[in-house]
């Protein structure tokens, strides 16, 4: 990768990270001061941060002459563009902003984690040369982001009832609140179903086992787990509300696990993942 | 109701299939974070006595192949099998008869409904069309019209289908982890190697591993002929790494790679012994109880102090790190360069000829394509459950304005609001509709 695409990147991505910042202190300011104004520039702020987010995975794309998708850096990268996403398409489709001062800090602190990585580029590893990682972890980016975005709705619903009335201004009942939630999940939950199913066709693939209960497997089989407990007990057992918003929380945490935990704690066949 | 109907009650509800899948949960949980498939001693003396000792006893060492945790798996899909069984007069029923303009006109659990008067009479067309219902007019007895629309009748399939995708994926993995075949073959260019339990015989024609500028690897590329002794057909082609040569039934993987020499052991100038050595194997003698072990190798040897090393994978300075055993106990181990002559005594050990051998795995699972099915249908089920909402609408005269309805299993609310928006577009609500969500009338307490 060329210095000057470097230096582009670079320029872009610490661009990216300022404009979450400064998101996420939009919409603490918005919080705490009752300014509504000051929600609108946030969103304003995360879709100005989008764009260079897009440029910057586009520019490291071009430099390694590959879909950035393969190191600790990329993925995390591309996850903090995934919740953004996410978040964009849920406020475009529901118009609530405020659901925006639970989520854009974990955009932050995704995009942060990605900071502290390194950001070398590498050539494609044998087991990484695959149409099939394209598949599979652009799913994956999907499928976390909108986890994301049913975590930080479902932490607004928690938080709800400790906010006061006249805060709630502009912010839909919990009633609707949960009904995001439950929409979100339900998407980010097919992302993850197909998630698992293209790793599995891939690792069939590389290895000859679509299934070794490998630790990364295996937490994203209990995240699977989790959201399709969710969705059970909401459809059938009619839990809604502080449960179910719950259930999304933890379901988050999972996710988190699956992708930070798991790499950090325990040894697996994903740790290049 | 007696103890049995009880139980059989409880073991094809829905609480039962929860309560295996948080079970199972655990388990996979515990089974990640404690290392798995290690020596009891490692258990012991690495976890608390006490923990240790539990690890051993519930066989949380080696979790996923735990009785106990095949015994979840196999009652969870017991447990899918029977709601999927029993589910499906239900659904076939409904499927048949509840989307109908007559069971609308009796239906119960309607999620809202509207007085409404429309502004003009292809007001009530532009409703269905602007919230894309293809409507039908199927009048009464009484000759009133009724109009009625239904869409995404297939949605209400979707978790049964998804169930079936799961059983499908669980019965699949466990037979094919009972009757896979999953076996290896290893060696350098030129070998012929059986595989085990079978007639095919795989030969290494070539093996390359492709280096970058870099040094790093950029694919390991085996050129294989495998045949099949009975029948003496072959076949020939390449594996690599996510591109496996499929023959005979069998996929073969390129698995890995590490370096063998040729050794070759001397009395005098007498060649007693000449054998492919790949590392960890031995050369010995038949007339003497003394073994030579390949332990390591490093192909650009280098050694500062701190223990052998290689600066890169070229074969620059190549050196054997070699173990000798002598009646079957330690003797020494030492390093030394290919080609130059180890003496033990009247014997001459060498090294020559270094190269890198190849590992291919051999798989046959015959469960694979059902495995794949199941996972297709897992997708299309979760996509008909979550995004194929079943949705009704309908509209009847009553006291000169129209009553309008709408009902909905999943999204209600939704749709509702879509619903109220558009009747508020083409008329005027006299009442406004109250949305709820509708339990599914075959869905309580099971899937």
């Amino acid at each position: 990768m060329s210095q000057t695409l470097i230096n582009i990147e670079n320029v872009l991505f610490y661009g990216t990270v300022a404009a979450y910042v400064m998101a996420t202190l939009g919409y603490f300011v918005s919080f705490a001061l009752k300014k509504e104004n000051m929600a609108k520039i946030a969103v304003i702020l995360i879709t100005v941060g989008f764009c260079l987010h897009t440029l910057s995975i586009i520019v490291r794309g071009i430099g390694a002459g590959r879909v950035p998708l393969s190191n600790q850096f990329e993925f995390a990268t591309a996850f903090a563009w995934g919740i953004a996403l996410c978040y964009l398409l849920a406020y475009r489709k529901y118009k609530v902003s405020a659901m925006g001062t639970f989520i854009a800090p974990i955009l932050f602190l995704v995009i942060g984690y990605a900071a502290m990585q390194s950001k070398e580029v590498r050539e494609l590893m044998p087991a990484l040369q695959s149409n099939w990682l394209v598949l599979h972890v652009s799913t994956a980016i999907i499928s976390y982001g909108s986890f994301a975005v049913s975590c930080g709705i479902s932490l607004l619903y928690l938080f709800y009832d400790k906010i006061s009335e006249d805060r709630r201004k502009g912010m839909p009942e919990k009633k609707k609140l949960d009904m995001m939630s439950y929409r979100v999940i339900t998407f980010g939950f097919m992302f993850l179903t197909i998630v698992m199913i293209t790793g599995a066709i891939w690792a069939q693939r590389a290895w000859g086992h679509y299934w070794t209960w490998d630790p990364k497997e295996t937490w994203s089989l209990i995240t699977w787990i989790i959201y399709a407990l969710y969705l059970h007990v909401r459809i059938n057992r009619r839990w809604s509300g502080k449960r179910t918003a719950m259930f999304a929380v933890i379901g988050f945490i999972c996710v988190i696990f699956t992708f930070i935990g798991v790499n950090t704690f325990i040894p697996s066949i994903h740790s290049y993942a | 109701m007696s103890i049995l109907k009880k139980i059989w009650n409880v073991f094809h509800s829905m609480k039962c299939a929860v309560i295996l899948l948080v079970i199972l949960a655990a388990a996979c949980t515990a089974g990640s974070l404690i290392p798995q498939g290690e020596v009891a001693a490692y258990y012991t003396t690495v976890y608390p006595k006490w923990a240790g000792s539990l690890i051993l006893a519930i066989d949380l060492d080696h979790m996923f192949t735990a009785w106990w945790f095949i015994l979840m798996a196999a009652l969870l899909c017991l447990n899918l099998v029977l709601c999927s069984i029993l589910r499906f007069p239900q659904l076939r029923k409904q499927y048949c008869t509840y989307y109908t303009p007559g069971a609308a006109r009796t239906a119960g659990g309607v999620t809202a409904r509207w007085l409404w008067k429309p502004k003009e009479e292809e007001a009530k067309k532009r409703v269905f069309a602007g919230l894309h219902f293809k409507m039908v007019n199927a009048p009464g007895e009484d000759g009133q019209p009724f109009y009625y629309a239904v869409r995404r009748r297939v949605g209400i399939w979707g978790s049964w289908i998804c169930h079936l995708g799961m059983i499908a994926v669980i019965i699949g993995f466990g037979i094919g982890q009972k009757y896979m075949m999953d076996t290896s073959v290893y060696g350098v260019p030129g070998q012929e190697k059986q595989v085990e339990g079978t007639d095919i015989t795989v030969s290494i024609d070539d093996f390359q591993v492709l280096l970058r500028d870099d040094y790093t690897v950029e694919q390991y590329q085996a050129k294989l002929t495998v045949t099949d002794t009975k029948t003496g057909r072959s076949q020939s082609g390449t594996t690599q790494v996510n591109s496996p040569f499929h023959a005979f039934g069998m996929d073969f993987f390129q698995n890995s790679t590490g370096w063998a020499t040729t050794a070759k052991a001397y009395k005098g100038d007498e060649l007693l012994e000449e054998k492919v050595l790949c590392q960890g194997e031995f050369i010995g003698l038949e007339e003497i109880p003394l073994q030579v072990q390949m332990t390591a190798f490093y192909p650009d040897y280098y050694n500062d102090g701190t223990g052998p090393q290689t600066l890169s994978p070229v074969l620059k300075n190549p050196v054997v790190i070699y173990t000798i055993y002598y009646d079957g106990n330690f003797f020494s181990m030492e390093a030394i360069g290919t080609g130059l002559p180890i003496q033990i005594d009247d014997y001459r050990f060498v090294f020559e000829s270094p190269r890198q051998y190849t590992l291919i795995q051999i798989v046959k699972d015959p469960t694979i394509s059902y495995v794949a099915l199941g996972g297709l249908l897992m997708l299309i089920g979760i996509f008909l459950a979550f995004f194929c909402r079943t949705e009704e609408l309908w509209m009847y005269e009553k006291d000169g304005s129209m009553m309008v309805c709408c009902r909905s299993r999943k999204g209600a609310e939704l749709f509702a609001e879509k619903a109220q928006e558009m009747l508020e577009r083409e008329g005027k609500l006299l009442l406004e509709g109250d949305a709820k969500e509708e339990q599914d009338v075959t869905d309580v307490d099971k899937y």
